[in-house]
């Protein structure tokens, strides 16, 4: 619908109502003139902390790890950072990494004791803690 | 069928409302053929899906060095038995042990290793599992029947990026003798998500 493919009207004739995720006005410039990265900045091992922002468009930065601080468990192949793929539409590539958080830097004292949460991040979502 | 005489189909819901448009659409604008739809959906109803991934796991219990190479590099090894394709660039695999409980969430949506599992059930995709499993999985885990010992930890991978993960779930006891064969047939799709034991 957002491409001009398919008209919302064209989907609700045929389904009765077609509710559509309704992204969002994020245009180009809202999105961080991205930087290409081939080698990764950070190592396994590397302390590194969750740039604390809230974007309203695409984004593969769950809220749940946003300024939280974790550890780089592992160094993986890069790939087009999410948003400006989405919002610029352009392919710039980033490293990404497994970064290890324990459970209680997510969920304080809610958290279950011997729980670790592995999530997977874009470089560009980091900064060294 | 649940009415009387087949005559009179049940009312389609209103996703399958949705999908019906979306398809109508897509193949009347010639962007997708109806063969190509066709094709996928028999590809994993039929060839693609979890028994894949239980003859990885299958071979990895039977074979050490397999297993080295399985935990060394997912995607290689599992291409060893001529399993990839889409969702299937870059799979890590992860081990359970004594020591270690491994499960498998896409907190953003519905992330999965299509070429070992084939496509998500409902529950993977649906947005309790999502948000509980990083939340309470020790919990969680306890009511879909695979309660965790306190004293084993639990490692929730969130495959928000390109890694898909398939669980290596430890080998049953009393299964030494078992092949290849036999050993696959009791590794379900849930135990490599890590909801369940074998």
């Amino acid at each position: 619908v957002e491409a001009g493919v398919i008209s919302r009207d064209e989907l609700d004739a045929r389904a009765g109502t077609f509710p559509l995720s309704g992204p969002a006005a994020v245009g180009a410039d809202d999105v961080d003139p991205p930087t290409p990265r081939d080698a990764p900045r950070f190592a396994v091992g590397d302390v590194v902390r969750v740039r604390d922002r809230h974007f309203g468009g695409h984004t593969r930065c769950p809220r749940y790890v946003r300024g939280r601080r974790g550890v780089i468990a592992r160094v993986d192949p890069a790939a087009p950072i999410p948003e400006v793929e989405a919002h610029r539409r352009q392919r710039v590539i980033n490293p990404t990494y497994g970064v290890r958080f324990d459970a209680g830097e997510l969920w304080s004292d809610a958290a279950e004791p011997n729980t670790v949460v592995l999530v997977d991040l874009y470089d560009c979502y980091l900064e060294p803690a | 069928m649940s009415n009387d005489h087949g005559h009179h189909p049940e009312p389609l819901s209103d996703v399958e409302r949705r999908a019906r448009a979306l398809e109508e659409l897509l193949t009347e604008k010639g962007i997708v053929s109806p063969e190509f739809i066709d094709q996928v959906v028999e590809a994993y109803a039929q060839d693609i899906g979890p028994m894949n991934g239980a003859k990885v796991v299958a071979r990895a219990w039977v074979d050490p060095d397999y297993k080295q190479r399985l935990l060394a590099n997912g995607t290689a090894a599992i291409a060893e038995l001529g399993f990839g394709g889409p969702e299937g660039d870059h799979i890590v695999a992860v081990e359970n042990t004594p020591e270690v409980h491994n499960v498998v969430v896409c907190t953003l949506c519905s992330c999965y290793p299509w070429p070992v599992l084939g496509l998500p059930p409902n529950w993977y995709k649906s947005p309790p599992y999502r948000a509980r499993m990083v939340r309470e999985p020790r919990a969680l885990l306890a009511e879909m029947g695979c309660p965790v010992p306190e004293d084993v930890e639990i490692r929730v991978w969130d495959s928000s990026a390109e890694v898909r993960y398939l669980v290596l779930p430890e080998r049953p006891a009393g299964t030494d003798g078992a092949g290849e064969d036999e050993l696959a047939a009791v590794v379900t799709r849930d135990a490599m998500i890590g909801v369940a034991r074998p």
